[in-house]
């Protein structure tokens, strides 16, 4: 009898492993392939021992739109979430929307709440439960050959390269990496050297005389940043950039729990295309000067000003978002979808 | 549980008392049945047993987590379901065959754990998955909990114990969560492995994981100074648990609880001492139904020990002993006056006479140590008792003259209790070899006869 449970406990452990393979394997055989692009890197999201963390924009509640059902539901850390897909832009895959009730059709990815509640263990906000995990944010690899994928993935201030990773998709909206591949278009942003010099914290003297919803200027008014983006692949590349550099814009970090947003001006409206051909290994640099109008962001009052008049706390990024009007289908060539930098703030730190 | 060695010397001495009289064959059969011999590993065995699987273990680990690229996934996979399976059928091939392979047996069925933790982790690595990890520490804590209780194992148990633990603290600590099945598991599956295998090691390993996880869960839901008070309470109530585990069957794991509950009361009692802790307990002094979790803690915790005294005195014990009970129920009451804001406004009062309360222990542990002829109780005893004078004389007496006339009579009191101890050392050395020798006179006579 003893003998006869041994056995069963073994066996038990046999099948806990192979439960463990076959839901995973099962997803690969049988779930859809999609990609998804991985965002910018943050310092935080170094590589680590054998595997490379990876990061999404989904993984940040603040980037995403929600439906919680009920409306006032409030989410605790290890909550189960799904990730709505939108449809995809040629096979990559953004998020349309995070719910907490597991859709009955369409593509979704299960994931989990996962910050920690830092300020109050009580106090549940927005703030302290920002962070999603889907499963899918570590690759592993061989050891040494992280910081390969470390180095083409780029540092701060560098040029850096989106991961699109291959994913394979259960009807549970389990999710397994199963693959990667390297985006052809690389961003880079740089302040001018000594540009934290340039801090002027007196200036100016009558802040109290002006106008409220205008905070003011921290920084010289003829700061710029330079935006580079790079193509890294092997073949041309083309970029739909109409009108004065109108696929770039500047959204805030937290798309959706900032106050922030950019002003209206010269883009807003339908822009004919205007198609900007790299070669390979050819970039195309432009400055933003947060002091031109071009550039100005607005407050919820609708109210638009320079980003630099905000406290260092605030943190923004450039964006290139092919325009929806891009061709598509005829020419493979061009590059869809969106790239963003990493985050800077009004002092040119960049995250 | 005693060891094997002072089993194997009650058991000859037993059979002496019977041919000598003094017992009859049915009370040394009592005797006996009380103080049964263990079938566990020594500790030398056992050491090199878990160390050795484990570390055999960590190295294939290690091999798979070099995550070899020319290795296919599919033959990862079957190196790991392999090394698993091997394993365990070595042990039972092992514990088949015949001779003494209880060693082998234990040791292959200990790496097998190890390689189904490996399995876990590695196929995650495999299939990079990155999910809800304290998950993991549970499987492999239940599939080493399973073998534990089949074999049945105390290795396995004290490998279950640290990962249901480690399960426990993950959830507790790193999810900011209430977490009751670690401890469920704990309590219902290895406590009670540890009382039905009358194991000390597991029952001491189990029950302080168990206090571990409700410690950090108790940290969860009330305050700072209602976890000094609960946690009082409960070290109290071990000792008296401990008093009635002794009539039970398994009277090994008496010693246990009062180990760990005069552990956590003296250290308790120490941390108490100091004026700035006492200050701050008594500034988040609990409100509401948490005043009244602490206060019916320390309540149930009065009556126990009041009842432990009286059976204690209805049993007869040494009057030294006696005295050290009434401290302790005077360090409860102290304790509830705390509680309920007795010293809100005379903080001082209140720490110096935990301090003498402290100290007046440290006194009566030297005497019933130097009695007793226990040099543990004496160490421990002066040892306290530096610290205590060690750690006021930053903090308590401001006065230099008063500084210089508590180390004078304590170090006074550490040189008289180095010479009594001394003396009654070679006073019973001496008794003990009169005793020998008049024993050896009468068993010559004997022989001479």
């Amino acid at each position: 009898m003893r003998r006869l449970l041994i056995g069963l406990c073994i066996v038990a452990q046999v099948l806990v492993l192979g439960g463990m393979v076959f839901g995973r394997e099962s997803v690969v055989q049988n779930g859809q392939r999609i990609y998804l692009r991985t965002a910018p890197i943050d310092p935080r999201d170094l590589f680590r021992g054998d595997y490379v963390r990876l990061r999404y924009r989904m993984n940040d509640i603040n980037n995403l739109s929600v439906k919680w059902s009920p409306s006032d539901f409030l989410p605790v850390r290890g909550e189960k979430v799904y990730a709505v897909l939108s449809s995809p832009t040629r096979d990559i895959y953004d998020v349309a929307y995070l719910t907490n009730k597991k859709p009955e059709s369409g593509l979704f990815i299960r994931g989990r709440i996962d910050s920690r509640l830092l300020n109050n263990r009580f106090s549940i906000n927005r703030f302290t439960l920002n962070s999603l995990k889907f499963g899918i944010e570590q690759l592993f690899v061989e050891q040494g050959a992280g910081v390969e994928i470390e180095n083409k993935q780029g540092l701060r201030g560098g040029l850096q390269v989106p991961m699109e990773v291959e994913v394979a998709l259960g009807r549970n909206g389990v999710a397994v990496v199963t693959g990667y591949r390297w985006s052809s278009l690389g961003i880079e942003l740089s302040f001018p050297e000594n540009e934290n010099e340039n801090e002027n914290e007196n200036e100016p003297g009558n802040r109290e005389e002006q106008d409220e919803r205008q905070p003011q200027l921290e920084r010289e008014p003829n700061t710029t940043l330079t935006i580079r983006v790079e193509n890294v692949s092997d073949s041309p590349l083309v970029l739909n950039n109409p009108g004065n550099d109108c696929g770039f814009m500047i959204e805030p970090r937290l798309i959706h729990s900032s106050k922030y947003k950019q002003a209206l001006n010269d883009c807003n409206g339908q822009l004919e295309p205007n198609y900007l051909s790299l070669e390979s290994g050819e970039a195309y640099s432009l400055n933003v000067n947060p002091g031109d109008p071009r550039w100005y962001i607005q407050n919820e009052a609708g109210v638009p000003f320079d980003m630099r008049t905000l406290s260092d706390s605030e943190f923004f990024r450039i964006v290139y978002q092919s325009p929806e009007n891009t061709e598509t289908l005829e020419n493979e060539a061009i590059w869809i979808g969106e790239l963003s930098s990493p985050a800077f703030n009004s002092r040119g730190r960049i995250d | 549980m005693a060891s094997n060695r002072h089993n194997n010397w009650l058991s000859q001495e037993i059979t002496q008392w019977v041919t000598d009289g003094l017992v009859s064959a049915e009370q040394a059969n009592q005797l006996k049945a009380r103080y049964p011999a263990t079938s566990g590993m020594s500790w030398g065995l056992f050491l090199l047993t878990a160390i050795g699987a484990v570390i055999f273990g960590l190295g294939i680990i290690l091999f798979f987590a070099y995550n070899w690229n020319e290795l296919h996934k599919y033959a990862k996979l079957a190196l790991i379901f392999s090394a698993l399976l091997t394993s365990h059928l070595l042990a039972v091939y092992f514990s088949s065959s015949n001779g003494n392979n209880r060693n082998l047996t234990e040791g292959f069925h200990v790496l097998g754990t190890m390689m189904f933790g490996a399995g876990i982790w590695l196929i995650a690595q495999i299939y990079h998955v990155d999910e809800h990890y304290p998950t993991a520490f549970a499987l492999w804590g239940s599939g080493a909990l399973m073998l534990a209780w089949t074999l049945p194992s105390i290795i396995q148990g004290l490998i279950a114990t640290v990962l249901l633990l480690a399960w426990g603290l993950a959830e507790s600590l790193d999810f900011s969560s209430l977490h009751f099945p670690s401890l469920i598991v704990l309590v219902f599956g290895v406590l009670t492995l540890a009382w039905v295998l009358k194991s000390r090691t597991l029952l001491f390993a189990s029950l302080i994981a168990s206090l571990v996880i409700c410690f950090v869960n108790v940290v969860q839901i009330i305050d700072d100074g209602n976890v000094y008070f609960v946690l009082f309470a409960v070290a109290l109530l071990h000792i008296c648990i401990a008093r009635l585990a002794r009539y039970s069957a398994f009277p090994g794991s008496a010693d246990v609880l009062r180990v760990i509950g005069i552990t956590a009361y003296g250290l308790l009692l120490f941390i108490i001492t100091f004026e700035f802790i006492t200050e701050r307990l008594i500034e988040s002094l609990p409100e509401g139904s948490l005043f009244i979790i602490s206060i019916s803690m320390m309540v149930f915790s009065l009556m126990c020990w009041i009842l432990l005294t009286f059976h204690m005195r209805k049993v007869g014990i040494a009057l030294i002993k006696f005295a050290e009970l009434i401290l302790v129920l005077i360090a409860i009451v102290l304790m509830g006056l705390l509680l309920v804001g007795v010293f809100n406004n005379n903080v001082s009062t209140g720490v110096l006479l935990l301090n003498a309360l402290l100290a007046l222990h440290c006194v009566l542990l030297i005497i019933i140590g130097t009695e007793e002829l226990n040099w543990q109780l004496v160490a421990i005893g002066c040892i306290t008792l530096a610290l205590l004078v060690f750690w006021r004389f930053n903090d308590l007496f401001q006065s230099l003259l008063m500084r210089s006339l508590v180390f004078l009579v304590v170090g006074a009191i550490l040189f008289f209790v180095g010479y009594i101890y001394a003396k009654q050392s070679s006073h019973s050395s001496g008794h003990r070899s009169t005793s020998e020798s008049n024993l050896n006179a009468s068993t010559g006579d004997q022989s001479h006869a």
